[in-house]
């Protein structure tokens, strides 16, 4: 979809929260580096399969990989802004969306030096969280990827899978347990000693740069230990995450309303017939729910409220988001790519590429089994009785 | 992003005004409610009540009588009125928070009449639907022919609610049929005791007192010119600016009581129903049903924020009929998922106590056929999306 559409669509949501003139002008703005620095170089991405140097320059001189402010009590501010951005640039690429989205939140755990790499693009920072035996939001103690203290410093040793960006991250913020209790992150330098990525090739966000990262004894900073801002860390992680799956699909919605008009069964336009019609609005309200959900998180989290109006605290509303999103929003982007039915089967056509975007985002997500435990523990139990 | 409208909920006069309705209701609403349900016929005194505190007005201007209150201090109104069940809120108060706009044409006599209505000395009906035309409001055959300076009416009108029961009747017909129902629509007022009305009641005891409905049947009824409400030819539009940005509200819950009503009340009753020897809250099953329950009702919340920013006092931004359409798809839709979880859960207790849970699913199916199911708002939502390809009645 064309930003131009992506903004004519836009404009038309029924259930877009109302913007400000400030966020009009930040979505316009957004926009317009959809089109002139996204768009034209997409097709070239994701045939070498990352977003290349260049292109990662323009993005961060652009201005994308700093909207979050840091306030003096080591609190971020601009989530609103950044969710807004992550809305707009999953229409265009969910790829590129994750890197908006790593280089904005990871930049909290690097030295001021590093951070502002970041804002012209010398510094790409990702996050090597997955391993073979873990699914879900990493936890400290369960994970494979040791960190040893000795002479030399830290030293972590390792296997991290299906990295985002790892192709060209220049750092990466690994997640690995220790002898102290609980582990934490540790900040690693890609390229250097002891640290090997193996690109791969995956079905879908395929400028996304994935790869496998050996560790081997490779120096390692820590960042931050498992504590509840390292938690926090992941439900926002996550919850952002959630927001590009449903851009990806309300992209998808908007791309086979094209469609329908174009292609023609039983004498008309398919997008004359009720049953499409239907299923396409009840797909685009049920994700418009669910997005609408993901942009007041990220007015909660500016707000600096601790509990949302519903009495959560942030980390089970965005358990919530993800459950509600698996409940009501994928069945939407199965239902995309069986309306495009033959053409969209072909490679490279924009419906199988957002569904494989789709697939792909999913496995790295995971389902809601985890959101689920946590909303159970949370929401459940006796004594929460009072609380919600 | 503005959901600024959830602070509004932390304002000490609107927690004032939470008290007062809380009281009234406590004290003039519930301890009546087996009394009125036990009549057969409408609760006019529960009617009355309400005018007189004022949950007819809420959101009126003041220039017509009314308070004047803003989105969310109706909503707060709502859901205290709630806690006497959906009878009094969804059935009695919609017909003149809703309807009542219709009579806002600017002409003095018209506003007198609808200061008797927010007051509580007449009731209205919106004798809209046919039976060939269902939820188009343009596919009418009813027909108005002018004479003698007024008109004269002819033809049926089905399902109509709060008939009988009420006094005033507003009838949609056509003044000119070749121009069809869009182009050629006129509203008229009648009183329901002018000859040629025949008011034919359908039996509803399951709706208890609150949802009347009714067949009206005009023959050669005489309209005076005055009886016109806004432009002749003009009745679709005057219904569409009017009344459709807010029908959506007709059923809902309010947000509060879709929490309290599906989520706690059943996670409640999970923890004191056993399954198997362990407490249903032990199960997974019953526990993603719970959640579940409790996600709708958060989309619900945000939702309701939206549709409250769209339709605070004379709000008639463009979107606000596809919000209140969207609103009736969750009222529909995701309500009738949480309330078969909640039977699920609640399973015999409901039955045993004779819970709010089995009277509400009645309403529940009551409210479902009066709004004529979700496809009109399918098509509404479709429209704003999609464009005008779309098969709909709407210009």
């Amino acid at each position: 979809m064309t930003p131009a559409a992506s903004q004519a669509i836009g404009a038309e949501l029924a259930f877009t929260p109302e913007l400000s003139d400030e966020e009009r002008r930040l979505r316009a703005w957004v926009q317009s580096i959809c089109r002139r620095l996204i768009g034209p170089q997409l097709t070239s991405w994701e045939r070498t399969g990352r977003v290349d140097a260049a292109g990662v320059r323009a993005l961060a001189e652009s201005g994308l990989f700093s909207l979050l402010r840091r306030l003096p009590d080591g609190a971020c501010q601009g989530w609103a802004a950044l969710a807004l951005a992550l809305d707009e640039v999953a229409r265009e690429s969910a790829s590129v969306a994750w890197l908006v989205l790593a280089q904005n939140l990871l930049r909290a755990f690097l030295p001021t030096e590093l951070c502002d790499g970041v804002e012209t693009g010398a510094v790409v920072v990702t996050l090597a969280d997955h391993e073979d035996q873990s699914v879900g939001p990493p936890v400290g103690a369960g994970l494979g990827a040791r960190v040893t203290a000795g002479e030399r410093g830290m030293r972590l040793t390792g296997t991290k899978r299906n990295v985002l960006f790892a192709s060209i991250a220049t750092h990466l913020v690994v997640t690995a347990g220790s002898e102290a209790p609980g582990g934490g992150r540790f900040l690693v330098r890609a390229g250097e000693r002891g640290c090997l990525v193996s690109p791969i090739v995956p079905g879908g966000l395929r400028s996304a740069g994935f790869g496998d990262v050996a560790l081997s004894s490779a120096p390692a900073i820590p960042v931050c230990p498992w504590t509840a801002t390292s938690a926090a860390f992941s439900s926002v992680w996550r919850a952002l995450g959630t927001l590009i799956e449903i851009a990806n699909g309300l992209a998808a919605v908007a791309f086979m309303v094209q469609d329908a008009r174009r292609k023609r069964s039983f004498g008309k336009p398919l997008l004359k017939w009720q049953a499409i019609q239907f299923k396409l609005t009840d797909g685009y309200l049920k994700l418009s729910m669910v997005r609408m959900m993901a942009h007041y998180f990220a007015w909660v989290l500016d707000q600096r409220l601790h509990v949302t109006g519903s009495g959560l605290d942030v980390d089970c509303y965005a358990a919530l988001l993800r459950t509600m999103y698996c409940k009501l929003g994928q069945e939407v982007q199965e239902y995309c790519v069986e309306l495009g039915s033959g053409r969209a089967y072909r490679v490279g056509h924009p419906a199988w590429r957002r569904y494989m975007d789709f697939v792909t985002l999913l496995l790295l997500a995971g389902g809601d089994d985890p959101d689920r435990e946590l909303l159970s523990r949370t929401l459940l139990r006796p004594a929460s009785t009072a609380s919600v | 992003m503005n959901f600024a409208a959830e602070r509004l909920y932390d304002d000490q006069a609107l927690a004032e005004w939470r008290d007062r309705c809380r009281g009234f209701v406590e004290h003039e609403i519930l301890p009546f409610i087996p009394q009125w349900e036990r009549e057969p016929r409408l609760a006019w005194e529960c009617y009355r009540k309400l005018a007189a505190f004022g949950y007819l007005r809420l959101s009126y201007p003041r220039r017509l009588g009314g308070l004047e209150l803003s989105g969310i201090w109706e909503e707060v109104a709502m859901e205290e009125l709630a806690r006497a069940g959906k009878g009094p809120r969804a059935y009695l108060v919609r017909i003149a928070r809703n309807y009542g706009h219709l009579l806002d044409d600017g002409r003095p006599e018209h506003q007198r009449i609808l200061e008797d209505v927010l007051s509580g000395r007449h009731m209205l009906a919106f004798a809209e639907t046919e039976a060939a035309g269902g939820s188009d409001a343009a596919n009418i055959r009813t027909t108005a022919v002018a004479e003698g300076g007024g008109y004269r009416l002819t033809g049926t009108k089905a399902y109509i609610s709060l008939v009988p029961g009420a006094d005033l009747l507003i009838v949609t017909a056509l003044t000119d049929p070749g121009a069809g129902g869009k182009r050629g629509m006129s509203l008229f007022l009648v009183p329901v005791d002018t000859p040629g009305v025949t008011i034919v009641p359908v039996d509803t005891p399951d709706l208890k007192a609150w949802h009347t409905l009714g067949t009206v049947v005009l023959r050669d009824v005489w309209a005076p010119p005055t009886a016109l409400l806004g432009e002749a030819h003009r009745g679709f539009y005057h219904i569409k600016a009017r009344v459709w940005s807010r029908r959506g509200l007709d059923h809902r819950l309010t947000p509060g009581e879709a929490l309290a009503y599906y989520f706690r009340e059943p996670r409640d009753a999970a923890g004191r129903k056993t399954v198997g020897g362990r407490p249903l809250l032990d199960v997974p099953r019953y526990q993603s049903m719970l959640i579940d329950n409790f996600g709708f009702a958060e989309l619900y919340r945000l939702a309701s924020l939206r549709v409250l920013a769209g339709t605070a006092p004379a709000g008639t931004a463009a979107s606000a009929s596809a919000s209140a359409s969207a609103m009736q798809f969750f009222t529909k839709v995701l309500e009738r998922q949480m309330m078969m979880a909640k039977l699920e859960i609640e399973g015999g207790d409901a039955v045993a106590r004779d819970t709010r849970v089995l009277q509400d699913m009645v309403f529940h199916a009551g409210a479902r056929a009066a709004g004529g199911g979700v496809d009109i708002h399918f098509i509404i939502v479709g429209q704003e999306l999609y464009g005008r390809e779309w098969a709909c009645h709407r210009d």
